[in-house]
């Protein structure tokens, strides 16, 4: 499902416009995107969250030249599926991709 | 992790994204409310879901696979199952990085600087074994050097004597011609052995030539102690020679050192000063003015005797001197057959490599080094469009390769260049001869 279906279905399930669903997407991004910067987690009922995960830095180690790399620490954005979805989904038939 | 987690309840959410759109709050509860409700159909229906600026969530199945109960070690089966994953897109990715977005990855040195220790440790121990060998020879020589010293004070007294009686005893001109040669030597190496001595060489050099001037009238009586003499001499001469040819070997390969390693040239050269260079150098010195020193002799030992030889009858030189113009033509001569053997060679090897590819064998289309995971299949179909015709490139490159089966990485191979009477993908007839050439290079 692309954005644009994403919308258009929404806008069928909320009665709301398709401009007012676009313009109420792009702000609750920019919101949830602003909260998860700053270390707050995000997160949706009975579906997931969204958080952001601290990894450590770390030493890499070429294969080929075994030369040492450290890898610096970086900042992630992960989806914590809610244990209730996962249930959900876990049974569902093989997609076919 | 240390830092307490923020948490967002979904009302400051909703909140937040009413101020931010202008919307109505009962609006924004409904848009949420339809957005997790739309992801989870979407989901559900599609596996994927895309949200535009943010990322995509995506159903991910995992294969069932076999598991251990910990406590009771009893196998059991995971089944497989779907999970969801979310793939944030690349800017959001950044953004959310923006904190460490700085820092990149270092290079860490201690690791790479334990395996140049140990090459620094190896270079070390090769300049001891290198520094005890000289230390060594050193030793030897300056043990001959000194009993060449003794030697020679010896023969300078005879020497004074026999100049005495030999005004006296005139001795046939015979004698003085056979001991030329010998003479040559043993001024030559005599001088040597003074000059690495060093020091009263301003009293010791004129003795030889005292000998030469008086040479000619020598008595026989001295040539049996001199023949042992000279071959002490000889033996002295070829320790220095060969001393010498050690070090310009140790440092024409420090000097490939330098051009291979550079750096390790220098902790070479390094541990060397370290280790007493100085005296090295010292005796380097002195070698190189006891060699100078021999050089003038022998130069004007070589004078001496072309003088000698001059006084001869002119007939002798003559003679000595024909022999060396009928040589020369001969060389060349010996030259140019040889020349064309080898060039006669060459043509039947050419022609042997030809006749089994049958000429075009000048001819090369490429040349290729083989990679890894290359074959001649491949190499056939990139060239030839065919990978039947690999057959070919065997044959033009037999030396390389031993086996056709196992073409190793790092082979250079040459591509013939074949006509289209050989290679023909749309000629069945060429496939089927290049497949029966095949069936033969295998059985062998």
């Amino acid at each position: 499902m692309n954005s644009k279906k994403l919308q258009e279905s929404i806008a069928e399930d909320a009665n709301l416009s398709l401009e007012k669903v676009d313009k109420l997407m792009e702000t609750m991004v920019d919101v949830m995107l602003g909260q998860l910067k700053d270390g707050t987690s995000v997160s949706f009922q009975g579906f997931g969250a969204f958080e952001v995960r601290r990894k450590a830095q770390r030493l890499s180690v070429n294969p080929l030249t075994k030369k040492r790399t450290i890898i610096p620490p970086k900042q992630v954005l992960v989806f914590r599926t809610g244990n209730t979805y996962k249930d959900k989904i876990k049974d569902l038939p093989r997609n076919n991709e | 992790m240390s830092k307490e987690k923020n948490k967002i309840s979904i009302q400051e959410l909703l909140a937040e994204i009413a101020a931010g759109s202008g919307c109505d709050r009962r609006e924004v509860d409904s848009f949420v409310r339809s957005f997790v409700n739309v992801l989870d159909k979407g989901i559900v229906e599609d596996g994927v879901v895309k949200i535009k600026g943010f990322g995509t969530l995506k159903l991910q199945w995992n294969e069932p696979r076999k598991s251990v109960n910990v406590r009771t070690g009893e196998e059991y089966v995971i089944p497989g199952h779907n999970k969801l994953v979310f793939a944030p897109e690349a800017n959001v990715k950044e953004m959310i990085n923006e904190k460490y977005a700085e820092m990149k990855a270092m290079d860490v040195n201690d690791g790479v600087g334990n395996d140049e220790n140990e090459q620094l440790a190896k270079l070390h121990s090769q300049a001891l074994e290198i520094k005890d060998l000289l230390a060594d020879f050193n030793k030897k020589v300056e043990k001959k050097e000194d009993k060449a010293e003794t030697v020679e004070r010896k023969e300078e007294v005879k020497e004074e004597v026999s100049v005495k009686e030999e005004i006296v005893a005139t001795a046939p001109v015979v004698v003085a011609e056979e001991k030329a040669g010998e003479k040559e030597y043993v001024t030559a190496g005599g001088n040597e052995a003074v000059g690495v001595v060093a020091g009263n060489d301003d009293y010791v050099a004129p003795a030889p030539i005292e000998i030469y001037e008086t040479g000619e009238r020598k008595v026989p009586l001295v040539k049996k102690k001199k023949y042992s003499k000279v071959i002490d001499w000889i033996l002295i001469a070829f320790l220095l020679v060969s001393l010498c040819g050690v070090i310009f070997y140790i440092e024409k390969e420090t000097s490939c050192f330098s051009s291979f390693f550079g750096k390790e040239y220098a902790d070479i050269k390094q541990y060397i000063s370290e280790f007493g260079a100085d005296e090295e150098e010292n005796k380097e010195l002195e070698r190189q003015q006891a060699k100078e020193r021999a050089q003038k002799a022998a130069l004007q030992a070589r004078e001496k005797e072309k003088r000698a030889n001059a006084e001869k009858t002119g007939i002798s030189d003559s003679v000595k001197y024909e022999p060396v113009e009928i040589t020369k033509p001969k060389t060349v001569e010996q030259k140019e057959p040889a020349a064309e053997n080898n060039a006669d060679k060459k043509e039947k090897a050419a022609s042997k490599n030809a006749s089994p590819a049958k000429a075009e064998s000048g001819e090369v289309l490429a040349t290729v080094t083989i990679g890894k995971g290359d074959r001649l299949t491949i190499l056939a179909e990139k060239y030839y469009g065919h990978k039947d015709y690999w057959v070919y490139i065997y044959e033009a490159n037999r030396g390389v390769i031993k086996n056709p089966d196992a073409v190793s990485s790092g082979m250079t191979l040459k591509i013939p260049k074949l006509g289209s009477d050989k290679v023909d993908v749309n000629n069945p007839q060429t496939l089927t001869k290049a497949k029966e050439l095949a069936k033969q290079y295998l059985k062998k």
